[in-house]
């Protein structure tokens, strides 16, 4: 597994860039821009209105991030401290215009338990040599044919549970899986404890892990 | 004291997925800093001698540990590895040969002890389809069953002390 | 594992996401491990999880919209002539 996200301090190619853009390099700012802008507006859609509003956030995001580009010190990553930035523009945006951040205050069923991450029936019963094993091994998703998975059907259904899930859920996953944040990164961004982030994170992963499987079991003969 | 890790096919860590550095002529495999390798976890996994049947893969190595070494339950843990040595007499006949012991001590067992045949029939279902470490587990699991948490421990005992004469590994 | 310290698979997939993440208390990530060992369901279904975390992954492929890309380089040729001065 690797960490899509680099927490720790800004790296050579980071120092490059920043120079770069300090002598007024087009070029490496449009690829920067390139690389972060999609997920930039993913996040910041989780804030925001409307579409509209979430460009208008990135856009003035990325003034900020020039604005400040000659302090940066690099104690961060680049694309920690670019998103730090996004973060607190899109929260300020939100509080001027009256809404609500995500989640910023669970609501009480997010956090309860909630039904197990697998159905029951897929365990061994009570009396039964080896209880509360497997009955039978899930398969793998890879025992399809070649490419079978990331088909743009699988992307669509994962999409679209992703759209479905509850808010909080919808939040933690979009910034941990889709847009790579750590784990620290997302808690410090939405102000909420490493546990319950981990909860939301997991509940939303089984809801796409579930789709996923349905979709891979259904389609195969 | 010498240390060991089991690696998937391919020298593929198991949990990871990591592909470790093998030993080119003679020489050990590079470094492996746990950072760079399992991000997620604290540190390179190895095991002594006595955690060997807890952990058994397609291939075992020697590696050689670097820095502070702790012990978490039955495995290891250290900063950075390099891996010495492929164990060539570990593969799936000696894999299969330790299957076989673990059968017959489990038979053993479950024809003086009633209620148990169908972990007998379990551990020869497994030692067929080659799960050594199943096979390892279920006879451990039958001996506590039997015998409490100490036969549980003295059959660990006995298929580490087996791996160690029949791969002739050093303490 | 002994009977004292075992995991059952129902109980493995309530912790996957906190082993993936570092999360779990070193002897019970251990004890997690010592499981999947013997446990191809397990393993399997981590497998899943994993597969599953990276198509979604794939999600953000997007590629930057070109109206805005010529915004944003207005703003820095403004931004960069305003630092020139």
């Amino acid at each position: 597994m690797e960490t899509r996200v680099d927490a720790y301090a800004a790296s050579e190619a980071d120092s490059r860039v920043v120079a770069a853009l300090r002598s007024g390099d087009e070029k490496a700012f449009m690829q920067l821009v390139t690389e972060y802008g999609p997920s930039m507006l993913r996040v910041a859609q989780l804030y925001a209105k409307t579409r509209a509003v979430a460009e208008e956030v990135v856009q003035d995001a990325w003034l900020g991030v020039l604005g400040g580009i000659e302090r940066f010190e690099g104690r961060s990553s680049l694309k920690t401290w670019i998103f730090r930035i996004l973060t607190n523009t899109a929260k300020t945006r939100a509080e001027r215009e009256g809404r609500s951040l995500p989640f910023s205050s669970l609501a009480p069923d997010d956090l309860e338990t909630g039904e197990p991450s697998v159905d029951p029936d897929r365990f061994l019963g009570e009396g039964e040599r080896w209880q509360s094993h497997w009955v039978s091994s899930p398969r793998r998703f890879d025992d399809l044919p070649e490419g079978r998975l990331l088909s743009r059907e699988a992307i669509g259904i994962v999409q679209s549970v992703v759209e479905k899930l509850p808010e909080a859920q919808r939040v933690v996953l979009t910034m941990r899986d889709i847009v790579g944040f750590a784990s620290e990164e997302v808690c410090d961004a939405l102000g909420i404890s490493e546990v319950n982030q981990r909860v939301l994170l997991h509940r939303a992963r089984t809801r796409v892990r579930q789709a996923l499987e349905e979709y891979v079991e259904g389609t195969d003969g | 004291m010498k240390t060991y890790k089991f690696l998937c096919g391919g020298g593929i860590a198991p949990f990871t997925g990591a592909r470790w550095p093998e030993p080119q002529s003679g020489k050990p495999g590079q470094w492996v800093e746990a950072a760079a390798v399992e991000p997620c976890r604290q540190g390179v996994h190895a095991c002594a001698l006595e955690d060997l049947p807890y952990w058994l893969q397609d291939e075992l190595w020697e590696i050689e540990l670097d820095g502070d070494v702790q012990r978490v339950g039955h495995k290891l843990v250290a900063r950075r590895g390099r891996l010495i040595r492929h164990v060539d007499a570990w593969d799936g006949g000696t894999a299969r040969e330790f299957s076989d012991d673990c059968v017959a001590r489990t038979a053993e067992i479950a024809a003086r002890t009633r209620g148990l045949e169908g972990h007998a029939a379990d551990a020869v279902a497994n030692a067929t389809a080659g799960r050594a470490a199943v096979t390892g587990f279920i006879a451990s699991r039958v001996a506590e069953l039997d015998g409490g948490v100490d036969a549980y421990e003295a059959e660990r005992s006995r298929q580490a002390a087996w791996l160690a004469e029949r791969l002739r590994l050093g303490a | 594992m002994r009977l004292a310290d075992d995991i059952t698979c129902a109980e493995l997939v309530e912790l996957v996401t906190d082993y993936l993440d570092g999360g779990l208390a070193p002897e019970l990530a251990e004890r997690f491990e010592e499981h999947l060992v013997i446990c191809d369901g397990c393993s399997t279904h981590i497998e899943q999880m994993e597969e599953t975390i990276r198509v979604t992954g794939s999600l953000c492929e997007d590629d930057l919209d070109p109206e805005v890309a010529d915004r944003l380089l207005a703003a820095f040729r403004g931004w960069n002539q305003a630092g020139a001065q």
